[in-house]
């Protein structure tokens, strides 16, 4: 595997004893779009601020193409641009200033031509001239991808890139990404939004209580949370699940009041309509039915749970 | 451009937005003029010159307002970039935490550099283009007052960002610069004088002496008024002077002390505070 960031062993534990992350190992992939998905406080900005420098690991080792985020961190932090969750520009600045300034930061030479091309890209080329202050979030949020983008990165952080903004602005996003992939970008985003990474990640990883509890190509891991259940409310109980309805594989409630079927709305046939026929045929009729998904967080909990 | 070159030019570019930062320099700018016409009435009794007499008035203005001016640029800057999240980008660019801290000291002695020639050049360059040409001892003692002067706005840059270090509110940061300024400024002369009048000969004046280098801005007085000349005289420190054991060059190095470590203290406990 080509891996572009190499993460190993890394722990956090913060001075009040919080303990943010444990013994995380990850490998990032050159080129992909790599999304990590968790609930809040699951360690998802505590590993960016690691890898990114703003926060010092307890133990474990970062390296970004082979560079020690410690030892080397000027050439690994020149690799990266962040984009942080918060919009933290100086509001009197320009959008051209603020751009070529992050770019002079990174010690590399102005270049004009490529600060134009970022801001083209951008739909920010027309206000280049205007100060921060007078921009509106999501253009904020664009200048802020403008200043990741100013030095050239190899490596793009995007944390909760689209928390907050319209449905426009996040498929606008989302086609920025995409753009970005083809450039050869390796992206790295976190995120709530179980669709966002559905849209643009190659990969997913799962972290929860300071650990990542997996890690996945995206398919599989849509595959695992696309499962829904069909709950039917019985008319009379039953004491056993016929013969006939077997190879449904459902499952029976205590009180022999419901049945239960598990089904992916992902595949191209979820078996409803057969199921009901042949609960018609064994003579089983119901009073109400529902259907229901877990939310994200519960599945990363029984995540969590399957994994200890 | 290297990093820190960079840093110091940006914040070198925000400070001379600061409303405040202008409103002081202009501030320390009409004092200076005023003190160079108004100060300079006793020139012809005393025999000493105006340039002298100038010297004198800008001393004691130096003392209250370049430790305002130092303090009110550098109390938030690193709280304040910390609160606003702009802090937390730039220490994800390849930017050590010293360059940082150096950056914006260069920035902001550059901005205490340009209130000092604009304040106290105008209010010379007034008095030498309006009477006598100034001799070339007045115009050593003026060139010292200035150069002290930036000395002594830095080790209050210093102690300004040990204030925005060691808080997390900007809030915080404004009154423990508040404090500092009131302590060195006012409150420590004060209880010295009251221990001096209290105990009176009981002092040794080598305590006495100790005692003046522990704030930056007695050190800053004594740099300028008591190493001896007219000014000494215009001051009415000559006494205060001749009994000093220290030389002119070690009070300058005391000053350069306060510069350093206050600010050597700022970055130890940036380098080790998370963002």
């Amino acid at each position: 595997m080509n891996s572009v960031l190499s993460i190993s062993n890394l722990s956090k534990t913060y001075a009040s004893g919080f303990q943010a992350l444990r013994n995380v190992d990850l490998e990032i992939r050159r080129g992909e779009i790599f999304a990590l998905l968790g609930p809040n406080g699951a360690g998802k900005t505590t590993l960016i601020s690691i890898v990114c420098g703003l926060v010092n690991a307890s133990t474990g080792r970062v390296l970004v193409d082979g560079h020690d985020i410690v030892t080397d961190y000027r050439a690994a932090r020149s690799m990266i641009g962040l984009v942080p969750q918060e919009l933290t520009t100086d509001a009197f600045e320009t959008v051209w200033a603020t751009v070529s300034f992050t770019r002079a930061l990174f010690g590399k030479k102005p270049d004009p031509e490529h600060i134009r091309n970022v801001l083209e890209g951008l739909s920010l080329w027309d206000k280049r001239d205007s100060r921060l202050i007078t921009l509106s979030g999501g253009m904020k949020r664009r200048v802020m991808i403008a200043k990741a983008l100013s030095h050239e990165p190899q490596i793009l952080f995007l944390d909760e890139p689209t928390a907050g903004v319209d449905v426009e602005l996040r498929r606008d996003m989302w086609d920025l990404v995409e753009g970005l992939r083809k450039t050869g970008v390796t992206i790295i985003l976190t995120t709530h939004y179980i669709e966002e990474a559905e849209q643009m990640a190659d990969r997913v990883g799962v972290i929860a209580r300071g650990e990542i509890i997996l890690v996945e190509e995206k398919i599989e891991l849509m595959r695992k949370l696309g499962r829904k259940q069909l709950s039917l409310h019985l008319q009379k109980p039953l004491e056993r699940i016929p013969q006939s309805l077997e190879h449904h594989h459902l499952e029976l409630s205590a009180d022999g009041m419901y049945l239960i079927y598990t089904y992916d709305t992902r595949a191209e046939r979820t078996g409803i309509t057969r199921l009901l026929g042949d609960l018609n045929e064994a003579g089983i009729r119901f009073r109400d039915l529902h259907t229901s998904q877990k939310s994200l967080e519960e599945i990363f909990v029984d995540l969590v749970r399957d994994r200890r | 451009m290297t990093p820190l070159a960079v840093v110091a030019w940006q914040e070198f570019r925000n400070d001379l937005r600061n409303r405040w930062v202008l409103a002081a320099t202009g501030l320390l700018a009409i004092f200076a003029l005023a003190l160079a016409f108004l100060g300079g009435a006793p020139a012809g009794t005393t025999g000493v010159g105006r340039i002298d007499l100038l010297v004198v008035s800008l001393a004691s203005l130096s003392i209250f307002l370049i430790p305002l001016l130092a303090l009110l640029l550098s109390y938030d800057s690193i709280v304040g970039e910390v609160e606003r999240g702009t802090m937390l980008l730039l220490l994800a660019y390849p930017v050590s935490r010293a360059e940082i801290v150096a950056g914006k000291f260069l920035a902001h002695l550059g901005i205490l550099l340009v209130a000092v020639t604009v304040g106290f050049g105008s209010a010379a360059a007034a008095l030498a283009f309006t009477g006598d040409a100034p001799g070339t001892a007045e115009w050593a003692a003026f060139l010292r007052l200035c150069i002290t002067s930036v000395a002594l706005g830095a080790s209050f840059l210093g102690l300004g960002y040990l204030a925005s270090t060691m808080v997390t509110e900007r809030a915080t940061a404004a009154g423990l610069a508040l404090g500092v300024w009131l302590l060195l400024v006012i409150v420590f002369d004060l209880v010295l004088l009251a221990a001096l009048v209290a105990f009176g000969s009981d002092i040794p004046p080598a305590a006495v002496e100790a005692a003046l280098m522990l704030n930056p801005a007695d050190v800053f007085r004594l740099a300028n008024l008591a190493v001896g000349g007219n000014v000494s005289e215009a001051a009415g420190m000559v006494g205060i002077g001749a009994e000093l054991r220290l030389p002119a060059s070690a009070l300058n190095g005391v000053l350069a002390l306060w510069a350093i470590l206050p600010l050597a203290g700022a970055w130890l406990l940036f380098r080790r505070r998370e963002v």
